[in-house]
């Protein structure tokens, strides 16, 4: 059992870790964004989608060396600075280590704030990377685009087409290929439209236009569901939709108009808000 | 010396803080006397000598209860106190809660259909006011089922799977107009149509819709139009007869599909007196909103 008075030779612990972290990132750190990137969450079925697979990748990668850099030590205190079995001992007294704080200081400043210019710039690309953008989105894609809103109602969403005779309809289809200019808007409280495989999520507030942009790259099915607590069925505020190719889109449209014609003729004319009425309740 | 004065103050027994053994076992007479000594300052310790004194296969057990009262501190005791009264404080909550969530009302099997048409029959009515009779909230708006020949307060029903069932609805509230005019169309159901008093109907004007039947899974939607507010003779209050008051009869059929558990609910903010007609009854179980169990 050693004690205060018999000083033990350490190794250079920073030197020795430092290195077993930085093999450790070198090797893993490609493996994860090699491995794990392709298959990392919302999947590739959109471009905006497609996006936010990148975002979260770059996110992982530089979370990893992070993380080994916790885990690691964590490991090497556990093994190297264990107390000897049967030993009372108190470790040497810590004092503060301006090199390591300064580094830890500038390390962390410059990931968090090269994720915030990361981030911003993913924010301000054209289609404001699936993301609610608001009536005025600071930028928008270039070439044609659909418009469709969508319509937030406790509890469920509906869709319409303006370009199609204002047609409203229950579950949300949109064509391959092309952009899709959504208006996102809420009848009454507020509402979130999340599609996850589209990489689309938007608030729908009532008497906003939330306008967002996602354009679908594959024919297939998605889900739709409510991202913000907004009552009793919030749970059960679920849809499915599908991604069509452009000569289903326009034969199912065409159907569309001639099946929900009797509604669309008491719809009010398209607006990208429309006032939460009636408030009343008659009777 | 076993037993310290201090111990009443909560602190550790003597013998422990000078590194003496903590436990020795004393004859049943040099028992009594402490026990009694030790009870009177609240003392941790007198639960481990009631095992002594029946010595013998009790003392281990009796070791352990020592060790567990004496060897903590004080800090340790109040935190362990504090940790199982909030324990026993949230497991209290979460049954009343868990009560109270799961207290719906009972689920009512729609009549079977008469033996020519495969499928069921469901019979409903819709009030302005369910009254205190069914609920404790008498003035809120609900639906009612009709089951065993007499209307009752439950909107959780149970269908047979891939049938057709055929619903009745009497209509005794006036309109109260749809927020969204999309719903003002039937959908969803077999011919895409339905019957108001007798009379087929794929749309009514959104504005005289009082309520809707919707099971949006299954893409169900039946606007349910209002008693004129002109009428003679309204239903005021649950339950009331088609019979004796005015109402409005709707009737339409659909296909139940694959089992399930499906949520239905109005369209209507019909909630008279909450924030844009959606709290109350439009937020609670058991008045505008249930659930169809598909079996």
């Amino acid at each position: 059992m050693s004690s205060r008075s018999e000083p033990v030779a350490e190794p250079n612990h920073a030197r020795r870790f430092g290195l077993i972290w930085l093999a450790a990132t070198v090797v893993a750190t490609p493996l994860v964004i090699l491995l794990i990137g392709p298959i990392m969450p919302p999947g590739k079925a959109t471009e905006q989608a497609a996006g936010q697979v990148t975002d979260n990748t770059v996110l992982l990668g530089m979370a990893t060396p992070v993380l080994l850099l916790v885990v690691l030590y964590l490991a090497y205190a556990m093994i190297c600075f264990r107390q000897p079995k049967g030993a009372v001992l108190e470790g040497p007294a810590i004092r503060g280590d301006a090199r390591v704080q300064t580094t830890w200081l500038i390390v962390t400043s410059a990931l968090v704030l090269s994720l915030a210019v990361y981030g911003t710039l993913r924010l301000l690309s054209d289609d404001g990377a699936g993301s609610g953008s608001g009536p005025t989105p600071l930028t928008t894609p270039k070439g044609p685009k659909l418009p469709v809103q969508v319509i937030g109602q406790q509890w469920a969403f509906t869709y319409r087409y303006p370009t199609y005779g204002g047609v409203e309809v229950p579950h949300l289809v949109i064509p391959k290929g092309k952009m899709i200019e959504l208006h996102v808007t809420s009848l009454d409280v507020i509402h979130s439209f999340w599609s996850r495989q589209l990489g689309v999520k938007a608030d729908a507030n009532p008497q906003v236009d939330n306008i967002a942009f996602v354009e679908a790259n594959r024919v297939g099915a998605f889900d739709v569901r409510c991202a913000e607590l907004c009552g009793l069925w919030h749970g059960e505020m679920f849809d499915h939709g599908r991604v069509v190719t452009p000569a289903e889109f326009e034969t199912w449209i065409h159907q569309a108009q001639v099946t929900y014609g009797p509604a669309t003729k008491a719809l009010p004319p398209y607006s990208t808000t429309y006032l939460p009425e009636p408030t009343r309740r008659g009777g | 010396m076993i037993v310290s004065p201090a111990l009443g103050r909560g602190t550790r027994a003597a013998p422990e803080t000078d590194g003496a053994a903590a436990v020795t076992p004393e004859p049943v007479k040099s028992f009594m006397r402490i026990l009694s000594q030790s009870s009177k300052l609240g003392n941790p310790r007198a639960w481990a000598y009631i095992e002594w004194q029946h010595g013998g296969s009790n003392c281990f057990i009796g070791r352990r209860f020592e060790l567990l009262g004496s060897g903590l501190s004080l800090f340790a005791k109040k935190l362990i106190g504090v940790t199982t009264a909030v324990a026993v404080v949230g497991a209290l909550l979460g049954l009343y809660v868990a009560g109270w969530a799961t207290s719906f009302p009972k689920e009512v099997s729609a009549s079977a259909a008469p033996a020519s048409s495969a499928g069921a029959n469901l019979t409903l009515e819709t009030v302005a006011a369910v009254g205190a009779k069914y609920s404790s909230h008498p003035s809120w708006v609900s639906y009612l089922v009709r089951t065993g020949g007499r209307w009752q307060r439950t909107t959780d029903f149970k269908l047979p799977a891939n049938s057709v069932v055929s619903v009745t609805i009497y209509q005794f509230d006036s309109p109260t107009g749809l927020r969204n005019p999309f719903m003002s169309q039937v959908q969803g159901t077999v011919g895409a149509g339905a019957m108001l008093d007798g009379k087929p109907f794929n749309a009514i004007p959104p504005e005289e819709a009082s309520h809707t039947f919707a099971i949006p899974e299954l893409g169900v939607f039946v606007p349910l139009a209002g008693v004129p507010e002109e009428a003679k003779h309204p239903c005021e209050e649950a339950p009331c007869e088609p019979s004796t008051t005015d109402h409005r009869t709707i009737t339409f059929s659909f296909r139940t599909g694959n089992k399930g558990r499906y949520r239905w609910q109005c369209f209507v903010p019909c909630a008279a007196g909450w924030y844009f007609g959606n709290g109350g009854p439009m937020q609670t179980l058991g008045y505008m909103d249930g659930f169809i169990d598909v079996v």
